[in-house]
């Protein structure tokens, strides 16, 4: 079959396929200038706020557990997402790393998160754990996705999980709140039917943030870095992430803009 | 900076959030930009009323702008929104919107914060009909 007789291309007909069958979608980032400047910045700001004149080694992020405490780490984690929110070009480079995808997968008139998000994970640590949950149990729209990305090699419990969508219609029952059954419970219910997502460093992670998903406390012996962002279509239904106070439109295109501001017949 | 408060009484954009709670999160953004906050008015509770915001600017004075629990306690009546904002800045005063973390410091600003309101207004008409119509289309 040509492609000039089908709507969707060869490509976007497959990733389509592939987030809906999967829930999730692992590529290399599409512009590798803005992941070194991305992960540069926070390997400088890092080196600041624990008073190292250079980044020591090659591998400084992976082996932060050995020079940042349990204890230190909501201190270091506040001041670099303050200086995330400082950089101009942050959102924009965060962005660009997934943008072909975001277009083929939710749309090319988007809002993006205002604030994204940084984890950060010290082998054994369980201070900051996001148990099993779906984003949309806690006001986000089903029409939201979130982009992941990691800023070392992640995989086994040094990464995240998500529940298979084949396996959905088993479990949805489990979920109900008259089960009351509390998110480890939930966990040890599901375990067998999670995906655990490899994602390697110059990679990004496209996943649907309306299937259940999580971490557990990392066993491996490095440290884990990722950063979170939700984005969605302008005009898709909202819950209770709002423009403006949640999203901000990044992707207005012209026509849109003429039409929402002239009225003029 | 010196920042004079907005607040409101009655539900905007189908949310209410109560006065006690608008002055918290304003406090807070005041004093994390080190602003000062004088003590806010609140607009008339009646539907569209906003008599108390118009006068807050005829009579700004000595004060830098003002400051709002969000952006959407602006007028909803387009032309409104436009001269409330065009009254202040042609003043040399400032709007601040603390929920959202923004402001309006020059038309450039007001663009973008214009934008939000249109969009959201544009979101606010889609029905739940439509979504049903579509939903066909999605298998």
């Amino acid at each position: 079959m040509q492609d000039w007789k089908e709507f969707y291309s060869r490509e976007e007909a497959l990733l389509s396929t592939r987030f809906l069958k999967k829930g999730f979608i692992v590529k290399e980032v599409e512009s590798r200038d803005a992941l070194e400047e991305i992960s540069s910045y926070i390997e400088k700001k890092t080196a600041d706020h624990l008073g190292l004149k250079d980044i020591p080694e090659l591998d400084f992020l992976d082996n932060i557990h050995t020079k940042v405490s349990s204890n230190e780490l909501n201190d270091l984690r506040l001041k670099l997402i303050a200086d995330i929110h400082s950089c101009e070009w942050f959102r924009a480079a965060y962005f660009n790393l997934a943008k072909d995808m975001l277009s083929d997968i939710v749309g090319n008139e988007l809002v993006m998160q205002t604030r994204l998000n940084l984890s950060i994970q010290l082998p054994g640590d369980d201070s900051s754990l996001l148990p099993i949950h779906s984003d949309v149990w806690s006001g986000d729209s089903p029409y939201e996705v979130v982009i992941w990305l990691p800023l070392v090699d992640c995989f086994n419990t040094k990464s995240m999980y998500l529940l298979n969508p084949e396996k959905l219609s088993k479990h949805s029952a489990d979920f109900l709140p008259e089960k009351h059954l509390d998110s480890e419970a939930l966990y040890q219910l599901v375990k067998d039917d999670l995906i655990w997502l490899d994602v390697q460093y110059g990679q990004v992670l496209l996943f649907n943030q309306n299937l259940p998903h999580g971490n557990r406390v990392n066993i491996e012996n490095q440290t884990r870095w990722s950063i979170n962002c939700r984005f969605k279509s302008i005009f898709s239904p909202y819950e209770d992430k709002k423009i403006g106070e949640f999203f901000e439109p990044i992707t207005l295109k012209p026509l849109t803009k003429f039409a929402l501001t002239n009225r003029w017949w | 900076m010196k920042l004079k408060g907005y607040l409101t009484s009655r539900p905007f954009m189908g949310e209410r959030v109560p006065q006690r709670v608008q002055n918290i999160v304003i406090r807070d953004y005041c004093s994390n930009h080190r602003f000062s906050y004088l003590l806010g008015a609140v607009e008339y509770s009646f539907d569209g009323a906003t008599a108390i915001l118009e006068s807050l600017i005829e009579r700004i004075g000595e004060v830098d702008g003002l400051v709002f629990y969000s952006i959407f306690q602006l007028p909803s009546d387009d032309s409104k929104r436009s001269w409330v904002i065009a009254n202040a800045l042609s003043k040399g005063k400032e709007f601040h919107f603390a929920l959202e973390g923004i402001s309006i410091k020059c038309w450039r600003d007001e663009k973008s914060v214009n934008q939000m309101w249109l969009i959201r207004k544009a979101v606010d008409i889609q029905s739940k009909a439509l979504l049903k119509s579509l939903a066909p289309y999605a298998l």
